[in-house]
């Protein structure tokens, strides 16, 4: 069984919806606008005017997580019902830590009130990681499988590769792969003492698309032709980060990773057009050019799920084969290879 | 496709860390008498919480696995230390030339971690939070610092945050990837560390029983928070064969689905079309399962309905059930994790564990819950439940190696 991509959607610095990204990200515009009180960095790359009250019906939106708020929006613009919901649809949304500001105002709720447990009642909810997915689940009324994948940058391609197992186990009949990450006082401060962006603002964002097995009804965007991932063993030394070239960096494992998923695709590196996210050197010559996503800011889990709706919805390069790679400070690489379709996916249009 | 035609999935290695033992032995011998692992939490301050009970992990040295564990959060050191064990006796060599799944499930992932350079941020500054701490909190950080242990590369690692089912999802996700041939063998599992955020948030949930666990109990008050790791290692039977491994138990399927109903209560409908999805993956019969280890929170509205769940499954005579967290606390997204591994030990022991602190039971539940005592009995297959905020179950079916029927 091979799998599909068939619809996806973005919620991003340059606004809602897959129109707003596509524009977006072809502009290059700088998103940076002014950071949240007290951050350590002067900007932030804000999803502009998130407004939970233009979420769905915006009943109950406004006490969950902004993770969750922005997998309730990425998710709006992609579900079609009966497709996507009912007991044989699922959610695979990656995540690297769910909210660490919930985890962070519960802290000092457990320290500032009269009581440790007095906690603010309608945050409990969004105290898990599992809590954006759920939302998707009950909001939109998905009953299969549901699951949070926990994997730094590259967790969209961690969950597409378990999506996949899913649909080739006939666990469900689609899943929605994607991530989602909130820019919030907790995240910037944490980024930056971990020093994992450096020179980079914090971003935020979501994006989404659906996976099927091949043979559906539905205009393909996208097979994927093969997934890699590995973890560079040398990336860590004690507690300081080592240089990310060498055998055992993450550059050399990053190429490791993209040649074994090349022969096992059975593609021939000069068959690749395009790569989105980091490129392994020396592999690759006369690749097109791929819109920088780095104006977006540090956006960590949606990061690897933007590389791919941008080669869904930003190459344009009809039937050609491209990579979307991901490298994560802490040692994990993916990448996958997708042959793109032949179908316009901006009908939104 | 079907699981009939795919390759068998076996368990060939088993880590545990728990309040109630450290070590396959420990842990079983636990289970099997009965032990209780609440006691005044030591991890982190209780002062001022309505209870002090925490199902912790005591006597836990991380340095007997784990070369220099200062450089790991504690749920890290569970992890490691469990899928230590689970490789016991397996030549690493072995290992790092073959292709890995090292699928994690955590509800809090390094909760310890967190709430340490949270209360730094809040309590003095951002500004003076620890770096090395702060680098270490992407939860991704734990099946990475287990295959960096193990020296493995070549693998697929992350955590699945389904919060307090993760365990089985994670058991689950192996079983797909060695059925698939997609990896040729997995460490999957479950990790979760007791914290000051987590004990806050049950208590204020008023989930937190006062003084002990009480599953299917006329007057049970709810959970209690624990931790621990639980590390299984999976592989193809004919890989394990091949190698001459010793073999514990074959995962024989699993199911999962998402209630897509309440954040917190869990769905009777939905409980018990995922046990029909795990049955069925596993090609097993209800009649055919010898006990049942529940989610069995001892909350209220959890063990009502997992039990009418059970029963619109396996009709008014289910086998018995029991539950595991009356003796373990509830390790959060280790849970599910540890109770299998206890599936596993006890059918090879020929035991079912009982269900301790047990004094009346609850009409509305109505099970054989093996109250206090564990049962000597032969049995070939175990349905292991676990259950999660926001819906989403996971049911895991294990059956002895060695059973007649297969």
């Amino acid at each position: 069984m091979n799998a599909v991509i068939t619809g996806w959607s973005a919620v991003s610095a340059y606004g809602f919806g897959r129109h707003a990204f596509t524009e977006g990200v072809v502009s290059g515009r700088a998103t940076a606008a002014p950071a949240m009180e007290g951050a350590p960095d002067t900007h932030v790359c804000w999803v502009p005017d998130l407004d939970p009250k233009n979420i769905l019906d915006g009943k109950g939106i406004r006490h969950l997580d902004r993770a969750s708020q922005l997998a309730l929006a990425t998710f709006s613009e992609l579900v079609e019902p009966g497709v996507d919901t009912g007991e044989r649809a699922g959610v695979v949304l990656g995540t690297t830590a769910g909210s660490h500001q919930v985890e962070l105002d519960q802290i000092r709720d457990t320290h500032r009130n009269a009581r440790p447990h007095h906690l603010a009642p309608k945050q409990v909810a969004s105290g898990t990681m599992n809590c954006a997915a759920a939302q998707c689940a009950i909001r939109f009324g998905i009953h299969g499988p549901n699951t949070t994948v926990a994997g730094g940058r590259g967790a969209a391609l961690h969950a597409l590769g378990y999506a996949r197992r899913l649909l080739a186990m006939d666990r469900a009949d689609s899943v929605i792969v994607g991530a989602v990450e909130e820019a919030t006082f907790a995240r910037a401060w944490f980024t930056h003492a971990a020093g994992t962006r450096p020179g980079q603002w914090l971003g935020e964002g979501g994006a989404a698309f659906r996976v099927e097995p091949s043979g559906t009804s539905r205009p393909v965007l996208a097979e994927v032709l093969g997934i890699g991932t590995r973890l560079a063993l040398n990336v860590r030394e004690g507690h300081l980060p080592k240089p990310q070239v060498g055998e055992g960096g993450l550059h050399d494992t990053l190429a490791t990773c993209v040649r074994e998923v090349l022969a096992r695709a059975e593609v021939s590196p000069s068959s690749v057009h395009a790569v989105v996210g980091p490129e392994p050197e020396g592999l690759f010559k006369d690749l097109a050019d791929v819109p920088d996503l780095s104006f977006m800011g540090d956006t960590g889990s949606v990061s690897s799920a933007y590389a791919i709706v941008t080669a869904l919805g930003v190459l344009r390069l009809p039937g050609e084969v491209v990579l979307v790679t991901s490298a994560d400070p802490d040692g994990a690489v993916a990448c996958a290879l997708l042959r793109l379709g032949n179908s316009r996916s901006d009908h939104d249009g | 496709m079907t699981a009939a035609a795919v390759r068998r999935v076996v368990v060939t290695g088993m880590g545990v860390v728990s309040s109630i033992g450290i070590g396959l032995g420990d842990f079983t011998e636990g289970l099997r008498s009965g032990r209780i692992g609440a006691r005044r939490a030591t991890s982190f301050d209780v002062t001022g919480f309505p209870s002090e009970l925490v199902g912790e992990v005591a006597g836990f040295e991380p340095e007997r696995w784990i070369d220099d564990p200062s450089r790991l959060g504690r749920a890290s050191q569970f992890a490691v230390a469990a899928a230590a064990m689970a490789v016991e006796g397996v030549d690493l060599d072995y290992l790092r030339a073959r292709r890995a799944l090292i699928s994690i499930g955590t509800t809090n992932a390094q909760s310890q971690d967190v709430d340490a350079i949270a209360t730094t941020a809040v309590l003095d500054s951002p500004e003076r939070m620890d770096p090395a701490i702060a680098r270490r909190v992407t939860s991704q950080g734990i099946p990475n610092d287990i295959a960096r242990s193990l020296g493995l590369s070549n693998v697929d690692s992350y955590v699945i945050g389904t919060a307090c089912s993760a365990g089985n999802y994670g058991i689950g996700d192996g079983v797909d990837a060695i059925r698939l041939g997609e990896a040729d063998f997995a460490l999957c599992g479950g990790a979760d560390a007791a914290s000051r955020r987590t004990f806050a948030a049950f208590h204020r949930l008023g989930l937190v029983a006062p003084d002990a666990c009480r599953p299917f109990d006329a007057g049970r008050k709810g959970i209690i928070t624990g931790e621990g790791a639980g590390v299984l290692l999976l592989e193809d039977l004919e890989s394990a064969l091949a190698r001459g491994a010793h073999i514990y138990a074959e995962v024989l399927g699993y199911g999962l689905n998402c209630d897509g109903v309440d954040p917190v209560a869990p769905t009777r409908e939905s409980v018990a079309r995922c046990i029909r999805l795990a049955l069925d993956d596993a090609g097993v019969k209800p009649s055919e399962v010898g006990f049942i280890s529940a989610h069995g929170t001892g909350t209220k509205t959890n063990d009502i309905t997992e039990c009418n769940a059970i029963r619109d499954v396996y009709g008014d005579s289910p086998p018995p059930v029991v539950a595991l967290k009356s003796m373990l606390g509830h390790a959060m997204g280790a849970a599910s994790s540890i109770a299998a591994i206890g599936c596993v030990a006890a059918m090879n022991d020929g035991f079912i564990p009982p269900t301790a602190n047990h004094r009346e039971m609850d009409p509305e539940c109505a099970i054989d819950c093996v109250p206090n005592a564990a049962v000597s009995a032969q049995v070939d297959i175990v349905q292991n439940n676990g259950f999660a905020f926001g819906g989403d179950n996971a049911v895991v079916v294990l059956g002895r190696y060695d059973r007649s029927s297969r």
